[in-house]
């Protein structure tokens, strides 16, 4: 009994232009010609027909063919029909049903460009037999929706509908209204009026209750989920000029926090849900790319400037997924959304999904924008005079006479350079103009059964380094993303397809400047000689030069090349109703090509022969999953719905990396040839990651008001040994819709929405890295020993290594006021981390000082969410939102057995968070001495603490709380979004990052003028001195490491601005095209911060995050 | 297809049950085969075990990787800087250090060892952890060819000798890990050292039984001149040392014997070829590694500056330049001086100490020389003092000298202890190793070092770090905390 819908488009009833316009579109692109070639004909309203004895279903096929009328109906209200015949030429559409339906059994209506079917009602008064109602229930473009619940109004009578939006209910003998409702659609009632033949369309909630929410294997609602997810969308992250998604989220997520390593385009990025779970290991969330996991690090680079290895931070590979064509990012928080990934997902879980299209009109969206990138801030540094003064105090205090012509090479900036000469080179390092250009081109649209999404786009992004080859110094992207769906007729089947292809060529200067533009002397040399060679600034000539001209740097050259391809592939079919078998096919493969070349143009000739050497690192990362899952939906009647699903996972990652160092090359043309080298060294890495599970979830929905969701899934890893690869995850989710409860309604009207839920339950961390468990041996990497290499045992195995535990306890609380127009939402969790990996002490006896294993220590992250939101204004021209998220965060080391014994004791405290750092305590300057003096354990003033003893100050890089704020105004077209974000937090500082003693050839920030002088003095800061084995250099290497480093890094940061405007909709219809925006945008704007230091973002002394300005506009064709 | 949609309720509970049935044996099956799924070849920069004993290159390459590592720029053996013939010349009175902010080298020439460092310790457990994996491995391995499993228990066995030899020599009474077990080992008691002298003794029997006379190449067996693999000379020259330690005097002397008259192999050198690759008088060498270098005590003990920088650390005593008799050609020959306002005498045995030289000095562990003298003095010992004044004369009239006019047992002992001073001098620490044996050490390096040095600084702190980590083991005396 299938209800056939032919649909097609509707005659168009505008001008030839119009017409011609489409159908150019339409050529333009002859690539979706075939799929666009059933539908875009032109009809006419007249219908000529030639039939003999053919059934009914063949004349409305053939009428819908010429006029592109829809006819909808069941097959079984046809069964009865008569077959017809027919002959007309040029009828009009009424004329030939009239036709058609003469002497039939059925009735029709016609509504717009469909002709509704029925069978002719035989109303006997008085006693109503019992009927049954037949209907479907589609979206507003007439797509079925499957699992949509019809219930009798005031009754618990009810079903869902089946794969194709089809329901029946039996049996009735009085007039009633229906209520159909679906999740993320308004819910309709429809009253029934003697009709047993339905069609109900229902309307997309805009409420963003209703908005769905990406959960893993599915979708939900923000209203009926019971865990935590936060989305955010692809207008958060269009509205910001950033290159990687990453970045989009900074401070847009409680709970999230979002670190950028470095302001270089292609560069790293920190990512930390809810605080860190583990001592030593991975830290990392779950990325998920439309169903197949994603890398969160890449391999090895070998360009400094993209990596921040003093944190650990490796190139970011979200660099490689075009954020233009991301539909959503669902950061995943508590056990009962992060469960079912179960031992992967002990950091919370990123889901990215990817554009497509929900069908419809085709639609052509061209967005094209240019930008220019700046450093937020420069630093207060010396003057020439003070930088002078600096120095010769030094060497006055440190004994050494000037006057003798000796110490040239000790003090050229003093004795050498030309001390009235001045370069600001911050300005010349790192102040250039950044530029950004990125073009975008989506097409999109469909029929009922066939949607198509296809996106192209290019970027380019230049750095604040300064370039002097011809293609250095730039990331360019080039990027392809399509999906495809497809539904069988029956909609049974369905196919979905989605690939994205991204090539990426960065160039960007190996070397990060910013070090160097804050520490060279001010009177350095000029860069280049008048002939234009650099300039070393000999002595005399021929001799090694006096410093390391930075822009050497800038000979080497840096290539790397990054392909990236996802493939997904999601095919589902209907077995049953209610039963639908899928599968998630996927493959991603990351492949990377890096060249990195030291020519002799980069070195002093006069030091020596030039060491002309190349640096090759090739890395290729694949990994393939399936998953096959069947989902079965159940109405148990009264209100209760129950969804089951259950399915599969084999996953297989396979990484392999050739590091190769050439040297004793002869020209630097030949410095790209490996062949060419005189001598190479290689490294190899090469690791295979197998993954499988069983997972079920069970969700139970009792008429939207009572939610309960379990999880489970049982888990294999190679990464732990034989007996020790499967263990099992699960968690238990409930909500409570409270709002939904009569007394509520009655009692608390301006309650619109209330809601409490909870979960409880597991996850776990296999970030160990792979093979931990086997003994293995390696190379040894010297000269071969009577003729053979040697292999010997690299580490002590454990076959007993597991999981990383980690149990989430979360309870939040939802509530709606006044129409939800405020909406806040509030949630306090307690994520505890146990059996912790890591590396267990062991007496040196055992061959090895430790051995990795799994110790019962225990990590908790506590802490408190909220985000509230208001719609503040909203009347018919002009609206203002604001949105704001704030997150308190608490971490503590609740036990560790044996931390004293254990290489951690000098790194944790119990009871104090993990994230702390034992350092010395300052008291200050000796005014007698002028040398840094710091605190006993016992609080007595020494000048040599004794670490391990006197290292009790305890400074905590965690943020105290952090959070965003954000205000939307819409005013006729304009369209204003003003983002901040804030922390409030400590971090290191800029004396920790310069790491240089003041007084040594360095610069240095203006307030170390504030020093000690003479006895007597009381000064923040010791004396100057350039002697790296006096007594002040053990003062300054001792305050590294003390308090003196850290200090205040809170800071509020106008994060995000965009203004945008969009043309009134009388002009789109006047200029044929369905949208036209331009906008402004900009990033990092402004940061109001009492920090010490470069950046308190980045507090490394790297390359900050960049202000940005982007302007640019969008086209809807 | 289903005609009526409700016809699911009534019939669904029997399709549940089906379908849970099914989901139920489709999950057992994914079960199995998600246990095989996730069993993962090793990666391809690494061998497991199982394959490292899989076959003869492997095996021996396990065990030749022992000898590159006692060899390489990082070990504590032959590093020259920090090594035991550098630090135990400290400690004894054959150096003087004049690096003194570096706190090992001055706390070894003061002989005030603290236990915050850990000396040879670490390195000598991970050796004998790897020895330990060989004979493991070597023992469940069943494709291995019975002549070279033969040999490589061999040399395997010499090792831990070897090893457990300088262990009790520096520590006394030492943990005995004789598998690769880490739980059993991480919580070992300090084993006497007689007992592990009875596990050298065992080791290096069995190594004389299993090893071949020759030197022999890696894998098939064959004869070569590269004297760089334990053969079966080298176990009896070692277990002739063993017995010496223990006054076992006539085994010494059997043993030695039997290495001395082997002389199709051995004979002693020319003073300046005894030091050169596969000498004639060498019993077993090691072959430098590191790309470009010859051995690290050239690098480090040669002196073309003025002692006191972390290449330069260390120069001869005055005491021991004023041991050596007028007309020792071993002055000429094994030392040389540098000279800036004061003259600073190093040791020359290993001469070759700028990089990118061929490589034409091997690092000596054993040789003839010192079975000759460990036959002189198992031989005065035992009171045959014609023996052993021949033996020592041999060494003498090597080094240019006039045989010895000592004639009482008393007087060829204290020849034969002086012999050794400059025989020996700053190889492998057996000045050191022999004061303490002598039970001169304390009278003799209390006159001659700036502080006094007392009995319980003869034997080298257990680090403390392993005592934190391991409560079974205990402190020597004199470094309680």
């Amino acid at each position: 009994m299938a209800l056939s819908h032919y649909n097609a488009p509707p005659k168009p009833k505008g001008k030839l232009l119009i017409q011609t316009l489409r159908i150019m579109r339409l050529i333009s692109l002859f690539l979706f010609v075939t799929i666009m070639h059933v539908s875009a004909k032109t009809y006419s309203q007249k219908v000529t027909l030639s039939l003999t004895d053919v059934p009914l279903k063949t004349v409305f096929m053939e009428i819908n063919a010429q006029t592109g009328y829809n006819f909808i109906y069941f097959n079984e209200t046809l069964a009865a029909t008569k077959n017809v015949s027919l002959h007309v030429k040029n009828a009009s559409i009424e004329e030939v049903l009239a036709l058609c339906f003469k002497d039939q059994p059925l009735s029709f209506t016609v509504q717009n460009n469909s002709i509704v079917v029925k069978a002719k009602q035989n109303i006997q008064q008085g006693d109503t037999p019992p009927i049954n109602i037949h209907g479907r229930v589609t979206d507003s473009l007439g797509n079925p929706l499957s699992g949509a619940s019809v219930f009798v109004k005031g009754s618990k009578n009810g079903t869902i509908t089946d794969s194709k939006g089809d329901f029946v209910l039996k049996g009735f003998n009085e007039q009633k209204t229906l209520v159909i409702s679906f999740t993320g659609f308004v819910h309709q009632e429809v009253k029934l009026n003697g009709q047993n033949d339905l069609v109900i369309k229902l309307i997309r909630s805009n409420n963003p209750l209703d908005a769905i929410v990406v959960i893993p294997y599915g979708t939900t609602t923000q209203r009926l989920n019971t865990g935590d997810i936060s989305t955010v969308t692809s207008k958060v992250i269009e509205e910001q000029p950033v290159t990687n998604a990453l970045a989009a989220l900074e401070g847009r997520v409680p709970g999230l926090v979002i670190t950028q390593v470095t302001g270089a385009p292609g560069g790293g990025f920190n990512v930390q849900i809810r605080g860190q779970n583990s001592i030593s290991n991975g830290n990392e969330p779950f990325y998920v790319v439309d169903g197949v996991p994603y890398p969160s690090q890449t391999l090895g680079l070998i360009n400094g400037t993209l990596e921040n290895h003093n944190n650990g931070v490796s190139g970011s590979p979200l660099n490689y997924i075009n954020p233009s064509d991301i539909q959503s990012i669902e950061i995943l928080k508590d056990a009962d959304a992060t469960s079912i990934y179960g031992s992967r997902a002990a950091n919370g879980a990123i889901l990215i999904t990817t554009k497509k299209s929900n069908g419809g009109k085709m639609r052509v969206d061209i967005n094209l924008c240019s930008g220019l990138g700046k450093i937020t801030r420069e630093q207060q540094l010396l003057n020439v005079p003070q930088y002078l003064q600096m120095r010769r105090e030094a060497f006055y205090n440190d004994s050494i006479n000037l006057g003798d012509q000796t110490n040239i090479s000790d003090a050229p900036d003093l004795l050498f350079w030309d001390t009235t000469r001045y370069t600001d080179w911050q300005n010349l390092l790192i102040g250039n103009t950044a530029h950004y250009d990125n073009a975008q081109v989506s097409v999109s649209g469909g029929s009922a059964n066939t949607q198509y999404f296809i996106s192209g786009g290019y970027n380019r992004e230049t750095s604040v380094f300064p370039v002097v080859l011809p293609g250095q110094g730039a990331d360019q992207k080039a990027s392809l993303h399509f999906n495809m769906t497809n539904n069988s007729e029956n909609r049974k089947f369905k196919i979905s397809l989605t690939g994205s292809y991204v090539s990426d060529l960065n160039t960007v200067q190996a070397n990060d400047f910013t070090s160097i533009a804050y520490t060279l002397a001010p009177d350095a040399p000029p860069i280049y000689n008048p002939d234009g060679t650099l300039n070393w600034a000999p002595i005399t000539s021929g001799q090694q030069g006096t410093w390391s001209n930075p822009y050497s740097y800038l000979y080497q050259k840096y290539q790397g090349v990054t392909n990236n391809l996802i493939g997904n592939a999601l095919v589902s079919y209907s077995i049953l109703p209610n039963l639908q078998l899928k599968a998630s096919l996927g493959y991603t493969n990351t492949q990377t090509n890096e060249v990195k070349t030291d020519p002799s143009t980069a070195f002093d000739p006069n030091a020596g022969p030039p060491y002309l050497n190349s640096t090759f690192n090739i890395t290729n990362t694949h990994s393939w999953l399936i998953e096959p899952q069947a989902e079965y939906h159940l109405n148990l009647g009264k209100g209760g719905m129950l969804s089951a699903l259950a399915g599969l996972t084999l996953h297989e990652n396979i990484t392999d990396a050739k590091n190769i160092y050439a040297s004793g090359f002869v020209s630097d043309a030949l410095l790209d040839d490996i062949g060419s080298a005189g001598s190479l060294y290689s490294t190899s890495i090469g690791a295979d990651y197998k993954y499988s599970a069983v997972f079920g979830r069970l969700n139970y929905n009792y008429q939207n008001k009572y939610l309960l969701n379990l999880t489970g899934r049982r888990d294999g890893s190679s990464r732990f040994g034989p007996g020790k690869q499967f263990s099992n995850f699960g968690s238990i989710g409930a909500a409570w819709i409270f709002s939904e409860e009569q007394f509520f309604k009655n009692d608390l009207p301006f309650l619109s929405f209330g809601k409490i839920r909870g979960s409880y339950g597991t996850s776990g961390n296999d970030q160990i890295g792979d093979y931990r468990f086997l003994d293995l041996y390696r190379s040894t990497s010297y000269n071969p020993y009577q003729g053979i290499q040697g292999v010997y045992p690299q580490n002590l195995f454990n076959p007993d290594l597991a999981w990383e535990l980690d149990k989430k306890l979360e309870a939040a609380l939802e509530l709606g006021f006044l129409q939800d127009r405020i909406f806040l939402s509030t949630s306090v969790y307690s994520n505890r981390s146990g059996n912790q990996l890591v590396s267990e002490p062991l007496s040196a006896v055992s061959g090895f000082t430790a051995v990795y294993a799994n110790l019962p220590a225990l990590v908790q992250n506590t802490g408190i969410e909220i985000v509230l939101n208001t719609t503040n204004i909203k009347s018919k021209t002009f609206s203002w939102k604001s949105s704001i998220n704030f997150t308190i965060p608490h971490n503590k080391l609740v036990s560790f057995p044996n931390l004293q014994n254990s290489p951690y004791n000098n790194l944790f405290i119990i009871g104090q968070p993990i994230t702390i750092n034992k350092v010395y305590h300052l008291i200050g300057v000796n005014d007698t001495t002028g040398i840094y003096q710091f605190s006993t354990f016992k609080g007595a003033p020494t000048y040599n603490p004794n670490y391990g003893v006197d290292n009790t100050s305890i400074v905590n890089k965690t943020p105290t709380y952090y959070g965003g704020f954000l205000n939307s105004f819409q005013w006729n077209g304009f369209s204003l979004d003003i983002f901040f974000q804030f922390t409030k937090q400590v971090g290191t500082n800029i004396f920790y990052a310069f790491g240089l003693m003041p007084g040594t050839l360095s610069n240095q920030p203006t307030a170390i003028l504030n020093h000690w002088q003479k006895s007597g003095d009381i000064k923040p800061y010791q004396q100057f001195s350039q002697d790296y084995s006096g007594n002040s250099y053990n003062g300054f290497s001792i305050a590294q490491a003390s308090d003196y480093a850290y200090s205040d890094a809170s800071f509020v940061r106008l994060k995000n601005l965009s203004l945008s405007y969009t043309i009134p909709s009388i002009l789109n219809q006047k200029w044929h095209i369905q949208n036209f925006r331009v906008y402004i945008q900009g990033q990092n704007l402004l940061t109001i911060t009492r920090y010490l230091g470069i950046d308190p973002e980045s507090q490394a002394l790297g390359l900050p995050p960049l202000r940005v300005w982007t302007v640019g506009f969008q086209i809807t064709l | 297809m289903l005609r009526y949609k409700n016809e699911i309720f009534k019939i669904s509970g029997r399709y549940q049950r089906k379908i849970f049935l099914l989901f139920g044996i489709v999950f057992c099956l994914m079960n199995v085969a998600c246990k095989k799924f996730v069993e993962v070849d090793p990666p391809q920069n690494q061998i497991t075990s199982a394959t490292v004993y899989a076959n003869d290159l492997s095996a021996a390459s396990a065990v030749t990787a022992i000898y590159i590592q006692m060899i390489s720029n990082f070990s504590s053996f032959s590093q020259g800087q920090g090594s035991i013939s550098e630090l135990a010349g400290l400690n004894a009175d054959e150096f003087d250090n004049y690096f003194a902010s570096n706190p090992t080298l001055s706390s070894c020439y003061t002989n005030k060892l603290t236990s915050t460092n850990s000396y040879f310790w670490q390195e000598l457990y991970a050796r004998i952890y790897e020895v330990n994996a060989v004979l493991e491995g070597l023992t469940t391995s069943s494709n291995i060819t019975n002549s070279e499993r033969q040999q490589l228990i061999g040399e395997a066995k010499f090792l831990r000798a070897f090893f457990y030899f300088y262990a009790t020599n520096i520590y006394g009474d030492v943990p005995l890990a004789t598998t690769t077990n880490y739980q059993v080992n991480t919580s070992l008691h300090r084993t006497s050292q007689l007992t592990v002298y009875g596990q050298i003794i065992a080791d290096l029997k069995d190594a004389q039984n299993l090893l071949s006379d020759n030197f022999v190449t890696p894998t098939d067996g064959v004869t070569t001149s590269e004297r760089v693999r334990p053969n079966r000379g080298a176990a009896s020259a070692l277990l002739s040392r063993a017995y010496l330690y223990n006054t076992k005097w006539d085994s010494a002397e059997a043993l030695a014997t039997t290495v001395i008259n082997n002389t199709s192999l051995y004979n002693l050198d020319t003073l300046n070829g005894v030091f050169l690759a596969n000498s004639n008088e060498a019993i077993w060498q090691l072959q430098p590694v590191n790309d470009g270098y010859n051995t690290f005590d050239a690098y480090f003990f040669v002196l073309n500056s003025i002692p006191g920088n972390s290449n330069q650390p260390v120069a001869l005593t005055s005491s021991l330049m004023s041991t050596f008799e007028p007309g020792d050609e071993r002055i000429n020959n094994w030392v040389d001086s540098f000279a800036s306002g004061q003259t600073y005498y190093f040791p020359y045995k290993y001469k070759v100490n700028t990089y990118g030289q061929p490589l034409t000095e091997y690092l000596m562990v054993l040789r003839l020389a010192e079975q000759y003298l460990i036959r002189a003095e198992a031989r005065a010992e035992q009171n045959e003092l014609t023996g052993a004044a021949s033996d020592l004369n041999i060494i003498r009239m090597r080094a240019g000298l006039n045989p010895t006019t000592a004639t009482s047992q008393a007087d060829i002992l204290t020849a034969i202890q002086h012999e050794r001073r400059v025989e020996l001098f700053t190889e492998w620490g057996h000045r050191w190793f022999d004061l303490r044996r002598w039970g001169t050490a304390v009278p003799l390096l209390s006159s001659e070092k700036p502080n006094s040095v007392t009995e319980d600084d003869l034997l080298y702190p257990v680090p403390q770090s392993e005592i934190s980590v391991n409560s079974n083991l205990t402190q020597n005396p004199g470094y309680q905390p």
